[in-house]
């Protein structure tokens, strides 16, 4: 197992990397947003869910540090339980895109032809639309909620993954090595995840954390318009949605899901240029 | 040896080092030689000798990148500390230049003609009819059939070794009196190169002008070039005729390099071989870099760089092949 | 006389070109890259077959076809009498193991991601070369072969130089313990000084292990200094093919004359017979008529323009494939 991480990253001078400010600014955002997605009730002085029918509409203040909404709630405990919902959305909404995009773009990438023709043709198909009509296209036929919001994205999403393995991998295919292991008899199989894919995934993984940004963004999206998330479910998108009739009484009810949407967002961002300087081997 | 102002070139302790990483790099260490008009000096060198970038450094490329101190005297001009301006007035009109791939030479986007053209309109008066007939000599004159014709193609429509010819005649558009020519044959078949090299030589001779070739192949220096300067480590180690550098290589590296060309050696037996490899400039040894594939290695090799002495036929080596075995089959 | 152990007949192999949509509409007939036309040679076991030719020859096309990279379109390849093309799964995997190739570029034939003992692993592991616990003495005695350091095995490709690339590809090759090594254009890399070690290495290897080996090459030189026996394409066809010692002594084709006056020699004094070739090479994609020399060729009559020349002559002294030669 050791080894195998080794083989991924291949420079332990390169670990050096990861001194780099930006790098651990990302790092940290990451990590307090994750360790707040797991321990919501640690960190929310409130429960989210408790009206409160005296502080209405309170601005921000010692004892409610992002102040409280129109129904009493406490808005930065409403945030940070928010966290669950928008840090699992990046990871839900991306990582069946990427394994289904990985698979299918590895396999018409190396073997070309009839496949490559036809899954030309269901890129050219999708990518056409806007990612977000698309999407929302798909929930409206399936209903609006998180889990159908998680599999429209896939649907649509995996396409972005394979078209990118997919030049990946035949640029890969330009190099000796993989001729060189069809030349030692290695299956097909072999010569395409165990010596293409590793070196073809770098793209992939550094697209993968900018994606990750993007679907907090989107599903924060889907959750404004009533499509993901729904309420009372706290969640940054629904937030902001709560709070649009109050933007010029209390803006602090959609500002500070929006804030949070942006750090997050930007953390995911810096931890993935890190990652991609790190996975890039020498030579 | 005449020392007027025939003499084309002169280098004089040229050096050139980069930056990289805060380590500071010697690609050119105290080179110093000259080349007299018309003639044809061959700089010869393995990967990461300085070659290139000693090349680089006389029109003043490397300047840009890295630290170039020294002397580069072309016609009475020092060139090493000229400014920009000046010195693009001598590029391309004084001192041209060609490379070893054409393809990305040349820009793809352009015409042939409108490349010439554009040479011709930096560094000449010429109007436009002047320049097209121009064009067209040139072409004609590097071998190019039917020339009138392709000056309205681009250079992916001509094969490697016409697309040479092509950077040739851009080179040769205002009458330049020295050639930089870097690996101008290595990307092309050993046929065409042959053809390449003469035009080089013939025109050398029909228009007097100088000619610096850097090479890696020693049959390519034998046979175009007057006088041969040997590279190793960024540094000078031999120069001479090259009739007698040939016969009578008195480095030892040049002595191996000689002999590790499988040519007059009996078939299937084991060559001659240099151990070791080519050192990477970043890590050259304090004394003198090839001391490590030295057999003859003394500990003055490793204290300190030995310096170019002689007299034609100059060597850098402390204890210098005296006399050397000449090379079977090769009279002096 | 015995059976050569590999033996190509006849093979001719046709690349497609892609074509653009301009092309489609603007109705350009198809262009096939006529990279094999009929190309018959034979290895006999444990000598040296030098292949040369300049660029687009179909010298490199050859060696691929050989090691089951490309499939022909006609023409067969033979291993011990019996067709590479009736071999599927585990006796292709099996042919590939006893015919083993080394490519040119040190720099994309290793893969960067994986440490040269998990490359000789792998190859040992994949055809069962020996037991599992065997395997790290097997790596060690590779490395030894090639004259690589132990520790070499924990290092990555980029940690090397060209020249130790290309010995760690010859490792590799020779870790299934072939029969048949093809290097193609296995020095053209590396810096010279490097080059004599490598081919070194290669004619010992050679001599201890009983191979055959196929040299493709563009260095004529080198190439006579490895080879038994040689083989001159030009454009897809084998123009002439002899012992070497013979051909490069004494070319008969006018090609192989003109190309082995092209190798600029050491002696400055040596101008060789300065053969001078008219025009450029033509394209693989526009095969001349005939013979594909003709446009070129000094002594070319109208008979060459119309018919392909067959290569006749007596295997053992040498064929060539000329109108104007006289075979005897």
């Amino acid at each position: 197992m050791i080894s195998k991480l080794r083989r991924l990253l291949p420079h332990s001078s390169q670990l050096l990397v990861l001194l780099r400010p930006g790098f651990l600014v990302g790092v940290a955002i990451l990590f307090s947003s994750i360790i707040l997605a797991l321990f919501p009730s640690t960190f929310a002085p409130f429960d989210p869910n408790a009206f409160n029918y005296v502080d209405l509409k309170q601005p921000p203040s010692a004892e409610h540090w992002f102040g409280t909404d129109n129904l009493g709630r406490d808005t930065f405990s409403r945030v940070i339980w928010a966290y669950s919902v928008n840090i699992q959305m990046a990871f839900i909404a991306t990582i069946f895109a990427l394994t289904i995009g990985v698979t299918v773009g590895s396999l018409v990438g190396y073997y070309g032809g009839i496949a490559d023709a036809i899954f030309g043709r269901c890129v050219d198909a999708i990518i056409t639309f806007p990612f977000l009509v698309l999407v929302i296209a798909v929930v409206a036929v399936l209903g609006p909620g998180l889990t159908n919001m998680y599999i429209a994205i896939t649907l649509v999403g995996w396409v972005y993954y394979a078209r990118l393995m997919r030049a990946e991998i035949m640029g890969q295919l330009g190099n000796d090595y993989a001729a060189a292991g069809k030349v030692m008899g290695y299956s097909d199989a072999r010569i395409i995840f165990r010596h293409l894919l590793p070196n073809a995934i770098t793209p992939v993984i550094v697209y993968w954390m900018t994606d990750m940004a993007l679907a907090i963004l989107l599903g924060s999206s889907l959750g404004y318009l009533g499509l993901g998330a729904q309420p009372p479910q706290a969640e940054w998108g629904v937030l902001i949605a709560e709070g649009r009739n109050f933007i010029t009484t209390a803006w602090w009810l959609s500002l500070m899901p929006g804030i949070a949407i942006v750090v997050t967002g930007l953390g995911f961002s810096l931890v993935g240029d890190g990652v991609a300087d790190l996975m890039r081997p020498r030579g | 040896m005449t020392n007027n102002n025939k003499s084309a070139l002169q280098v004089s302790g040229l050096s050139t080092s980069f930056d990289i990483g805060g380590k500071p790099l010697k690609a050119v260490d105290d080179v110093s030689f000259v080349v007299e008009q018309g003639e044809v000096l061959g700089i010869v060198g393995e990967s990461g000798s300085g070659k290139s970038i000693t090349l680089r450094s006389i029109l003043g490329l490397a300047r840009r990148y890295g630290t170039v101190s020294g002397s580069v005297k072309w016609q009475d001009q020092e060139l090493v500390t000229m400014p920009e301006k000046e010195l693009r007035k001598i590029r391309g009109k004084e001192i041209a230049m060609i490379f070893q791939e054409p393809m990305s030479s040349l820009n793809p986007l352009l015409t042939v003609g409108l490349q010439i053209g554009e040479n011709l309109s930096a560094h000449t008066d010429l109007d436009k009819p002047a320049r097209l007939a121009r064009s067209i000599e040139l072409l004609e004159k590097v071998g190019i059939p039917d020339a009138a014709n392709r000056l309205d193609d681009f250079p992916h429509q001509f094969s490697g070794g016409m697309r040479q010819r092509v950077m040739i005649a851009i080179a040769l558009a205002s009458n330049p009196k020295l050639l930089l020519a870097d690996e101008p044959t290595t990307a092309l078949d050993v046929t065409i190169q042959k053809q390449i090299l003469k035009l080089i030589t013939d025109l050398s001779s029909e228009l007097g002008m100088s000619v610096i070739l850097v090479t890696h192949d020693l049959g390519v220096a034998a046979q175009t070039c007057n006088r041969l300067a040997v590279m190793y480590g960024g540094k000078l180690v031999e120069t001479g005729d090259t009739k007698s550098v040939i016969s009578n290589p008195q480095h030892r590296y040049t002595e191996g390099l000689l002999r590790s060309v499988p040519e007059n050696v009996e078939p299937r037996t084991q060559l001659y071989s240099l151990p070791g490899t080519p050192p990477s400039l970043a890590n050259l040894p304090i004394g003198c870099a090839f001391a490590p594939r030295c057999a003859h290695a003394t500990s003055d090799c490793e204290a300190g760089k030995p310096a170019l002495v002689g007299e034609a036929h100059k060597v850098a080596c402390f204890n210098a092949a005296t006399p050397v075995q000449a090379r079977p089959g090769v009279a002096l | 006389m015995s059976v050569p152990i590999l033996k190509t007949n006849d093979v001719v192999l046709h690349f497609k070109k892609n074509r653009s949509i301009l092309d489609v509409i603007t109705r350009k007939p198809k262009q096939k890259v006529q990279a094999l036309n009929g190309v018959s040679v034979t290895l006999q076991k444990g000598e040296t077959l030098g292949v040369v030719g300049e660029s687009g020859c179909g010298k490199s096309t050859l060696a691929r076809v050989i090691s089951g990279l490309h499939k022909p379109q006609s023409g067969t390849i033979e291993f011990n009498g019996t067709s590479l093309a009736d071999r599927s799964g585990k006796s292709l995997r099996e042919y590939n193991r006893r015919v083993q190739m080394i490519f040119q570029d040190p720099y994309s034939s290793l893969n960067p991601r994986m440490r040269v003992g998990d490359v000789l692993r792998e190859a040992l592991s994949v055809h069962k070369m020996c037991a599992e616990p065997e395997i790290p003495a097997r790596i060690d005695q590779l490395l030894d072969l090639v004259r690589l350091p132990k520790d070499a095995a924990e290092k990555l490709p980029h940690e090397f130089s060209g020249g130790q690339r290309q010995r760690i590809a010859i490792a590799r090759a020779l870790s299934v313990e072939p029969e048949v090594l093809i290097a193609d254009e296995l020095v053209s890399a590396l810096d010279v000084s490097v080059q004599a070690q490598v081919v070194n290495l290669l004619l010992t290897l050679q001599d201890e292990l009983g191979l055959t080996v196929l040299f493709v090459a563009h260095d004529l030189r080198l190439v006579r200094h490895v080879s038994h026996r040689v083989a001159v394409i030009y454009l897809g066809s084998v123009v002439e093919i002899g012992p070497s010692i013979g051909l490069f002594s004494n070319p008969k084709h006018p090609y192989s004359q003109a190309l082995l006056s092209a190798a600029p020699s050491l002696n400055p004094d040596d101008k060789g017979n300065a053969i001078e070739l008219a025009g450029e090479l033509p394209s693989p994609l526009d095969i001349p008529t005939g013979c594909a020399f003709h446009g070129r060729c000094p002594i070319a009559t109208s008979i060459c323009r119309e018919i392909k020349p067959e290569l006749l002559g007596d295997p053992k002294t040498g064929q060539v494939a000329c109108h104007h030669v006289d075979q005897s």
